[in-house]
């Protein structure tokens, strides 16, 4: 016998339901554009009300100041602070499937990384939104930047929140340049299929692109550089992050186990609101041959893959702090799990560990419906982590004479919203003006066309 | 690269004729006899070093055993083809894991006193005090969790539970390829095929339920990798200073452990290559993958060991920094560190950028031997400053007791591998991912291979 029987091959099974000819993947993907639904605008109404009221909120801590936040002595990092975290982690799942997968030749990236890629963009600008929230007088939002004082003095270097600016700018830069140059293809199909002012805006989008052999090789080249380049970044940036912590003398945050941590709950979290985006796209835009089962049953697979080595993380957390003996380090993580926010912790525990379970199970895995529940499960639970990270250890640091709790007020709540609404707004723009599916990269999986039918 | 389609039963008929080449069982089992020598003049020389280089070479073939049936697990679960010819060669390292873990209860018998926690160590300065020191303390946790009795039942038990996995595993791996071997070869086949095949006689039947339990005992393996890898980690090596703490070594540790496998199956695999009649199976295509591999694990190293680093010299508390300081900083270790800084991240990942050195046999094949060397200085890093107290570095007990006992660590590998290998199939004769899909194919900007 021999193992070259291709029909036999498991790993070709599941592929999605391929549409045969290369127009329909052109109608399917662009029909969907400039052409919003009810629906469409009513979320779109949705997302600006809820931006706005975000926008409210933020004017008013500007009128009155940042004490209208809760973020007060001794807890100083609040909910601010962990949406920046969220929303970073957020983003990281778009470069890890749109970059890492392609360097690994993962076929199934192709229907969903476009949407992972623009919402990693539209994260990225929602969580650069928060430092300037946590700085209180934003007029001065530039001394986040490396830019000396009158007299000359620089912004501390060895400050990880620097190091912050420099790892989140330079991921949101090569971000935003590898989804432009994924988009250029694609565009000229949207161009190809316009007519009058659309047309030249896609054409000048495009940067003139007619498909040459030539071209091709530019694209191939470019794209293989910036994926390469990116996929560093995908493990940089959070890490980077968990340095804000990490390098903090504070009890449960100093941990050398946080950035591949933070790295993998960023990817988790990444990967849940994928599911929480595209499985209503797909529906919606009757898309099931494009993004489908076989994705989602991937992207479940990543998710629970995170999720195990989040539990892992967790586990060492607590086992390293038992075994240090270090009274300190005892008493937070035990206080996290019976103290006064003891429900976020739980809340976060059954959200990454124990919701996803039900994934092990195939037939959970290629249900939408249940996917979708379970990443809003995960994207509750990731949030619940860095709550429970930015908040207790801060509310319950060494000395037991500043031990105070933080609960944010509603000018929080309503930012903390509004972030969700300027993220949809976003989101939703796109789905209507750029292709959210990559059509040429679902152009290379289907058959050639050839005359007599197909068959080759 | 033959054009001809390649024929599994050549792979299969190969088992009635293979020999081990005589060089390569005289080097291998003289490789087994200095180790030998070099224990027992070590235990003459200096005790302490010589139990220290027996925890190196513990922690160095665990590292391979078990992160070769890891290198398996992995292949099977991402449905990886690339991987496939090296399968059954990440398997026999497998099948030497039940052999070093009767080699770690040895050593749990008669060696365990080289721990500074043991209350009769030899190491000098005597027992390390365990007891907190601060009345705060809720948990006392390391005068229960670093004494003999638990030590030794939680590495007997943690250990051997991972070691029955593998088995299973293992056997489920084998079970469909020995069948179809065994159809082929009829009475010829050893008779040893017949405990792994059981009543099975339907080849397809068995290749169906071995890839399912292969998938659902990966997933079990994948966390029981994590955990009791840590464990050993943490028990071996980290409690040898039984102050010190750092919740990524666990981790750092098996990820680690998972890049000197893919070495080490590299080395063999292609070093063997027409021996085991792995020539056209693995094609250039193959080592470029392997080599992109090792180039992507050699930078979580080096980010996962930078990460460990950083907020330690970052926050700069005594009780972690000495640690570091010890090995990097102090001048019996220093140039130590930064050769395993040389061997295990610049070359490997300068050299690795390089396309054409992952497809060429013999650089490919001095570099991976480079890599092994660097992750064996490495682990000796880790291991001997915190039970060698001497002011400086004692290269006759480098030189002859730990090169020796390492020299002899991958000699038994090698000897029990090609033994093996003499007596089954070098493929996943029927596993039907073993052929390059045209998914597979190789594209580089430029149309340069």
């Amino acid at each position: 016998m021999s193992a070259t029987n291709d029909t036999a091959v498991p790993g070709l099974n599941g592929e999605p339901n391929r549409p045969s000819l290369y127009g329909a993947a052109n109608r399917d993907i662009i029909r969907v554009l400039f052409k919003p639904s009810a629906l469409w605008f009513f979320a779109w109404a949705l997302a600006i009300a809820t931006m706005s009221w975000g926008g409210y909120c933020w004017y008013y801590q500007i009128t009155w100041g940042l004490g209208v936040a809760g973020i007060t002595n001794p807890t100083f990092w609040g909910v601010y602070i962990v949406n920046f975290v969220f929303w970073v982690g957020i983003g990281h799942a778009g470069t890890l499937i749109s970059a890492i997968l392609y360097l690994v030749r993962s076929r199934w990236r192709t229907g969903v990384y476009r949407a992972s890629e623009a919402m990693t963009v539209f994260a990225v600008m929602t969580a650069g939104i928060f430092p300037m929230l946590h700085l209180g007088r934003v007029w001065q939002v530039y001394w986040f930047f490396p830019y000396p004082n009158q007299r000359q003095l620089w912004m501390n270097f060895k400050s990880p929140l620097m190091w912050d600016v420099f790892a989140i700018s330079t991921y949101f830069t090569v971000s935003a340049v590898f989804f432009y140059i994924g988009l250029i293809p694609d565009m000229a199909i949207v161009r190809d299929h316009s007519t009058g002012l659309l047309k030249k805006i896609y054409g000048v989008a495009c940067l003139g692109w007619r498909g040459t052999n030539r071209q091709w090789r530019h694209f191939m080249a470019a794209y293989g550089f910036f994926a390469a380049f990116a996929a560093p970044l995908v493990l940089s940036v959070h890490s980077v992050v968990s340095w804000d912590f990490a390098m903090a003398n504070t009890a449960g945050w100093h941990s050398t186990i946080f950035p591949p941590y933070f790295v993998a709950g960023a990817i988790y979290s990444g990967c849940g609101m994928v599911m929480t985006l595209l499985i209503p796209m797909s529906y919606l835009f009757k898309w099931g041959d494009y993004v489908n089962n076989w994705h989602y049953n991937n992207l479940a697979k990543m998710c629970l893959l995170t999720s195990g080595i989040l539990t892992y993380a967790y586990g060492m957390e607590y086992f390293i702090a038992w075994y240090s003996q270090n009274p300190y380090e005892q008493a937070i993580f035990w206080w996290r799990m019976t103290g006064d926010y003891a429900w976020a912790f739980w809340l976060m525990v059954f959200c990454n560990c124990v919701a996803p379970l039900p994934m092990y199970w195939s037939k959970v895995r290629h249900n939408p419906a249940a996917l979708f529940v379970i990443s809003i499960f995960i994207n509750i639970g990731m949030w619940m982590e860095r709550f429970n990270i930015v908040v207790s250890s801060t509310a319950h640091s060494f000395d037991p004479a500043t031990w105070a709790n933080y609960w944010p007020t509603w000018t929080e709540f309503g930012v903390t919203v509004g972030a969700f609404g300027w993220f949809s707004f976003w989101f939703l723009l796109f789905s209507k003006t750029l292709p959210g599916v990559a059509i040429t990269e679902i152009k290379e999986m289907i058959a050639p066309p050839v005359k007599g039918g197909g068959a080759h | 690269m033959s054009a001809a389609p390649l024929d599994v039963n050549a792979a299969i008929d190969a088992v009635l004729t293979r020999k081990v080449p005589m060089p390569v069982m005289a080097g291998a089992a003289g490789a087994v006899v200095i180790g030998l020598l070099a224990f027992v003049a070590g235990l003459f020389i200096d005790p302490v070093w010589t139990w220290g280089a027996v925890i190196v070479g513990l922690v160095y073939l665990i590292g391979i055993s078990q992160g070769a049936i890891m290198f398996s697990v992995v292949s099977t679960l991402t449905w990886a083809r690339w991987s496939r010819p090296m399968k059954r060669v990440a398997e026999t390292f497998g099948l030497f894991m039940p052999v070093v873990y009767l080699a770690l209860v040895l050593f749990l018998i008669v060696g365990l006193r080289v721990f500074p926690w043991h209350p009769s160590t030899i190491v000098e300065g005597g027992p390390v005090h365990l007891a907190p020191e601060s009345i705060a303390v809720l948990f006392a946790a390391k005068p229960f969790w670093l004494s003999p009795g638990t030590f030794i039942a939680r590495q007997v038990l943690g250990v051997g539970f991972m070691v029955l996995l593998d088995l299973i595993y293992l056997r489920s791996s084998l079970r469909p390829d020995l069948l179809m071997a065994k159809l082929r070869l009829g009475d010829k086949a050893p008779g040893w095929w017949n405990m792994v095949i059981g009543g099975a006689t339907d080849v397809a039947k068995e290749r169906e339920a071995s890839d399912k339990l292969q998938a659902g005992l990966g997933v079990v393996l994948g966390f029981t990798y994590a955990f009791i890898m840590s464990m050993i980690a943490f028990d071996l090596i980290m409690s040898l200073s039984p102050l010190w703490y750092s919740n990524m070594f666990g981790g750092w540790f098996f990820a680690s452990s998972f890049w000197l496998a893919m070495q080490s199956i590299g080395v063999f695999s292609l070093i063997g290559l027409d021996w085991l009649g792995l020539r056209g199976w693995i094609k250039p295509s193959h080592t470029h993958d392997l080599g992109k591999m090792l180039l992507a694990f050699t930078m979580a190293w080096a980010y996962m060991t930078f990460s460990q680093i950083l907020p330690i010299y970052y926050t700069n508390m005594p009780e972690e920094t000495d640690f570091l300081m010890l090995r990097i900083v102090l001048p019996q270790w220093g140039p130590m560190a930064r050769v395993v800084a040389v061997m295990c991240f610049i070359m490997p990942f300068t050299v690795l950028l390089s396309r054409g050195i992952k497809k060429m046999r013999g650089p490919f094949v001095a570099l991976m031997l480079c890599m092994m060397l660097g992750v064996f200085l490495e682990r000796t890093l880790l291991v001997m400053p915190s039970i060698f107290k001497g002011p400086d570095f004692p290269w006759v007990n480098f030189l002859v007791i730990s090169l020796g006992v390492w020299i002899g660590c991958l000699g038994a590998l090698v000897t029990f591998a090609t033994q093996m290998l003499t007596r089954m199939p070098a493929l996943p004769v029927s596993d039907p991912k073993l052929e390059t899909h045209s998914w597979d194919v190789h594209v580089h900007a430029h149309g340069a291979h």
